[in-house]
């Protein structure tokens, strides 16, 4: 059994949107001017476009964090709002108000401030990507919430893949994963298999991840064998049933896997990773 | 546009228009 060396996982960088905070901070220097002068409707200006510009730089590194938490999801319940693109709007309509007002600009040289600053933040942080998703085509709302959960499943068990530091385990929880996907995906283009597909979804897909997280937990403080061989027995038996949800659903046959569901519960219960 | 040329023009507007903008107030309030 080849064990990778434990190194130090780095968690994902979480987007700032620095630049934006940075820019407007001389601003704070103006309101403190404008308060020592004592003139307070001046500060007041500058604080709300200093407070405005805080309020755009929160949408657009709000935008960047959703989109990396949205990554590879392919079935979203909701569309998330473009957030990036409201955030570069209230950026834009900032920079052109405080040129206007606080800045000495005429009326078109202030729009043309607000213009650059959509544009460059357009361009700096991008627009807001769309996730792919077959969710458009499903009528039926439950079926779009049902395939969004079993997909936060998906995402969990990957979340939990990344800490196992173990090349064989995480070979076979991607080969889960990557079939829990195709079956996801075979369901959203065919909704009306979906029904048939409930206990694969809830049953199965929720005990990998229970498993998964569980050992990601337990093998981080003891390096136990007999842990690591339950968990493989445990992942060998998934990934059979996996595979075989997927090619009886291509094959249109009715699902005959309560039986296997009952004996994977009762493995869970017996290598007590459950 | 290549990836890193769009991050490139777009941090340059963006510094040009807002820095410009906070400038000329930083100027005018002292």
């Amino acid at each position: 059994m080849s064990m990778l060396p434990k190194e130090q996982v780095l968690p994902p960088r979480r987007p700032k949107a620095l630049l934006l905070f940075a820019l407007p901070v001389p601003l704070l220097a103006v309101i403190l001017g404008k308060l020592v002068g004592g003139q307070l409707i001046g500060a007041a200006t500058a604080a709300l476009s200093f407070g405005a510009f805080c309020v755009g730089a929160n949408l657009v590194r709000r935008g960047l964090v959703q989109e990396l938490n949205i990554g590879e999801r392919r079935h979203l319940a909701r569309r998330p709002p473009p957030l990036k693109l409201i955030g570069a709007v209230v950026v834009a309509a900032t920079t052109a108000i405080t040129a206007f007002t606080l800045g000495g600009s005429g009326l078109f040289e202030s729009i043309g401030f607000g213009v650059g600053a959509l544009a460059g933040s357009v361009l700096f942080y991008g627009l807001d990507r769309a996730p792919v998703t077959n969710a458009r085509k499903m009528t039926e709302p439950d079926a779009v919430k049902a395939l969004a959960h079993a997909e936060d499943r998906v995402l969990a068990i990957e979340a939990a893949n990344g800490s196992i530091h173990n090349a064989e385990l995480t070979e076979r929880l991607n080969r889960i994963t990557g079939r829990a996907r195709d079956v996801l995906d075979l369901l959203a283009e065919q909704p009306d298999k979906l029904r048939r597909a409930r206990k694969f979804m809830s049953t199965y897909l929720d005990g990998a991840e229970r498993v998964a997280v569980g050992y990601a937990k337990t093998h981080n403080r003891s390096n136990s064998q007999e842990l690591e061989d339950n968990f493989r027995h445990v992942l060998v038996t998934i990934e059979d049933v996996f595979a075989e949800q997927h090619s009886k659903l291509l094959e249109d046959e009715v699902l005959d896997l309560d039986v296997q569901i009952e004996v994977l519960k009762t493995q869970l219960e017996r290598e007590g990773v459950s | 546009m290549p990836d890193s040329l769009r991050k490139l023009v777009g941090g340059a507007l963006l510094v040009v228009a807002i820095g410009s903008v906070v400038w000329n107030t930083v100027v005018l309030a002292i």
